[in-house]
């Protein structure tokens, strides 16, 4: 059965052979306009598999050489190989009975069919190099020992040239200073072969090979575009949602222009745990212990109206052991406590009471808490962490991802429990777990999924406590997600509170450390499962500086779990509410979006801060060093002419004016968002030209007292200038 | 040469290629700058792209 190509057929062969041929080849455009011509004028030519060839046929492969640039410019008349592969059938007097091509790529698939067409001969389904090379000596023919010459290199103009070589190397050799002498681009016909040597050297099937390929692509384009008819669209393949760019050329495009054809909540179908998930989603880790209920069978309102006497809980009865139901122990548990208390004793801390200054639990702000952290929630807290997270605490959209991967997944919960801090048992054993390391590496270094489930195993293991409740070291960026992932994956809730209320750089920052927990077990675990544990550390910084150096040799990113601490602590210490406040805020901005208004306003309303600036980044100054991304960012502003500068490690430190003075300082929070979409910029986002705003919000209350601010007050940061605090809001934290 | 004077050259030359390419001289703003450390190179090796942009000047 003849196989015959035709107008239709190049078409696909030349879509197919420009990507087989891997760059290079020659610009297929102007190929398949040399062979349809031919073709339109001679007719169809035959597509010969290579096994019918007789043993004694004589075929002539015919390509065209030179640098594919000058190729576009300099068209061919179209006869220039024809006038080669005479010169060599008249050299050996013999009349050829096929030609072929000697490589898969660009216009050299699509001429030999041009010459084909001319002279009335069929092409070999085969060709000389299976892709595209540079060279002659690079084909096949070549490599299974086949002569090169005589070759013949005619330009457009009629000139030819016979090369007889004794070397193939030669060959190219003599035959690339030819074609460069004729203008860059000649027309060449090389390595006659007979029928045998054609079966033994060539590559069989490429020109079909290439024509298929052609031809499923230009099926799916045509599929793609008959499924969205609307003007001329283009398909957004990861997000289901398609972009229709005509109405909005020219205009800059705002968030909204991305038009949605598919429903708003678009979910990737749930992933089903097959046989090939495994490498994929690790496996859930058995429940270890027995399952403490933490939330009590006191009913909860769904919001605390703040009592009246000024002091934030006087309504509220403390967590008092043997007077609700909960604590009421049978004879075998009484024994299980008691031995734990005594392990307790030895290894969870008991909070330093000369640095109480706190009355009572520490203020949050007036918002809704969250019982369940659910797949809704996540783009919420997903925002409002990055906004929270003051430039650092690692990019929340691949924290955001990773969560929504183990949710939707049938294996693991459907929602993460929260428990509010106030509601801990006392004598609960929390633990905090997140990821450490650069922000600008964890975008590229992605983690393993179970760096931070390793980490708490290794502590457990180590204190033989077993953690009833996670809770997240910092609020900011993606170690507002990493609790929750690992909660997923070990089925423990989330304490609604953080040692942070922001993101600071180092681990003794953390409110947990300042206000005394020593550092009785810590681990830190790489992608690799590299785990690194730490045991009684004198201090928080030793512990920060061991497991920051650990951190960088493991290639800057760690999943790390510690300090073991009791809920009495925590319910004291750790700064509450905040991923409810984080979801909260996201969930302002996102209202705030559909509703037409201002999401940076609707975000700084919402936590009682101020706008310190608002304009364009001229400058960023990026150094990584000691596995810290250190540097500086100057906005100017868009009205005035006034500069801002703000300095950075990891997370935004201080905010300086044109004159040098520090306007704003650690421990408030200085945040970063998009002018128009209030979405969070952090420190590794950075790029010249963005519009943003910054946005200062006043500390928690838990950071601005004189020890907090030994630890991470601008002092400690190396800046010589008092804490000088903002305007604080009553109903805030 | 220092970083600030570095990145000043680099907008300078982008600016003049943007003239010389026959923009106006009173739009051409210099539109990006990307800085990228060449951490395998020894001292402190940077590499500065800066692209200027301007309205053809008819």
């Amino acid at each position: 059965m003849t196989v015959e190509i035709g107008v239709e057929e190049i078409e696909d062969i030349a879509l197919g052979a420009t990507v087989l041929g891997t760059g290079g080849g020659g610009d297929p455009h102007v190929g398949k306009l040399v062979a349809k011509q031919a073709i339109e004028e001679f007719g169809p030519v035959e597509l010969l598999p290579p096994d019918e060839l007789d043993a004694d046929d004589f075929v002539i492969p015919t390509a065209q050489m030179g640098a594919p640039t000058v190729s576009v410019e300099k068209l061919p008349s179209g006869r220039e190989a024809v006038t080669s592969m005479e010169r060599i059938e008249r050299e050996l007097g013999k009349t050829a009975d096929a030609t072929m091509p000697i490589e898969c790529g660009g216009i050299n698939s699509t001429f030999p069919f041009a010459v084909a067409a001319r002279r009335g001969l069929p092409v070999v389904d085969a060709d000389g190099m299976g892709r595209a090379f540079p060279e002659l000596q690079h084909e096949t023919f070549n490599i299974y020992g086949v002569s090169g010459t005589p070759a013949a290199v005619s330009d457009e103009q009629g000139n030819t040239c016979l090369i007889e070589t004794e070397d193939n190397d030669q060959l190219e050799w003599l035959a690339r200073g030819v074609t460069v002498r004729m203008g860059g681009v000649a027309y060449v016909s090389d390595y006659p072969m007979t029928g045998t040597q054609v079966k033994e050297t060539a590559i069989p099937g490429t020109m079909s090979l290439a024509r298929d390929l052609g031809r499923a692509l230009r099926l799916a384009e045509d599929d793609a575009m008959e499924r969205h008819p609307r003007g001329d669209p283009r398909v957004d393949l990861r997000r289901g949602a398609v972009a229709v760019r005509g109405e909005n050329r020219g205009r800059p495009a705002p968030y909204r222009a991305r038009v949605r054809l598919r429903p708003r909540r678009y979910r990737r179908p749930r992933l089903r745990r097959g046989v090939g998930d495994a490498h994929r989603v690790p496996k859930r880790e058995p429940r270890r212990g027995r399952r403490r209920k933490l939330r009590g069978d006191r009913p909860r309102p769904h919001h605390r109206p703040r009592p009246r006497d000024g002091r934030p809980d006087s309504d509220r009865e403390p967590p008092i052991r043997g007077a609700s139901p909960r604590a009421r122990h049978s004879d075998a548990r009484d024994n299980a406590d008691a031995r734990r208390a005594r392990r307790v004793g030895a290894g969870v801390v008991r909070p330093r009471r000369d640095l109480r200054t706190t009355r009572g639990p520490p203020m949050s702000f007036d918002i809704p808490h969250l019982t369940e952290v659910t797949l809704d929630d996540l783009e919420a807290l997903g925002i409002g962490a990055g906004i929270l997270g003051t430039g650092g605490g690692g990019n929340p959209r691949l924290g955001r991802l990773r969560l929504q991967t183990l949710l939707e997944d049938d294996a693991y919960p459907d929602a993460v429990e929260l428990v509010d801090p106030r509601d801990l048992p006392a004598d609960a054993t929390v633990a905090s777990v997140g990821g450490m390391g650069a922000p600008t590496i964890s975008v590229e270094k992605f983690a393993g999924g179970d760096e931070e489930v390793q980490s708490l195993r290794a502590i457990e293991d180590l204190s033989g406590e077993t953690v009833d409740a996670l809770i997240p070291g910092e609020i900011g960026g993606a170690n507002s997600m990493a609790p929750l992932c690992v909660a997923a994956m070990t089925d423990l809730p989330v304490v609604d509170a953080d040692g942070m209320g922001r993101a600071f750089p180092e681990l003794q920052m953390d409110t947990f450390f300042i206000y005394g927990t020593p550092v009785n077990y810590a681990a830190t675990t790489d992608e690799r499962g590299n785990q690194v544990v730490y045991r009684d550390i004198d201090s928080a910084k030793r512990l920060e500086d061991l497991a920051r150096a650990i951190t960088v040799q493991m290639g800057g990113r760690s999943g790390y779990a510690f300090p073991l601490m009791t809920g009495e602590f925590v319910s004291e210490y750790a700064v509450p509410h905040t991923v409810s406040l984080a979801t909260e805020l996201g969930r302002a901005v996102e209202r705030a979006r559909d509703a037409g208004t201002d999401p940076v306003d609707a975000g700084r309303e919402l936590l009682g801060g101020e706008e310190l600036f608002a304009g364009k980044i001229v400058d960023v100054h990026r150094r990584n060093r000691d596995g810290f991304a250190l540097g500086s960012v100057t906005l100017a502003g868009i009205d005035e002419d006034a500069t801002l500068e703000i300095e950075f490690q990891n997370e935004f430190l201080v905010a300086r004016d044109d004159d040098g003075d520090l306007r704003t300082t650690v421990p408030d929070l200085i945040c970063l968002v998009d002018t128009d979409t209030g979405a969070p910029v952090t420190t590794d986002a950075l790029r010249y030209g963005q519009r943003v705003r910054v946005l200062g919000v006043p500390a928690p209350e838990l950071l601005t007292t004189p020890e907090a601010l030994d630890v991470i007050g601008p002092e400690a940061f190396g800046y010589d200038v008092p804490y000088d605090p903002l305007p604080r809001d009553e109903t805030g934290w | 040469m220092d970083r600030e004077e570095a990145i000043q050259h680099a907008k300078d030359e982008a600016t003049d290629n943007a003239l010389a390419a026959g923009a106006d001289a009173d739009s051409v703003d210099i539109v990006d700058v990307e800085e990228v450390p060449l951490s395998y190179l020894p001292g402190n090796a940077v590499r500065i792209k800066v692209k200027a942009a301007g309205a053809l000047d008819h």
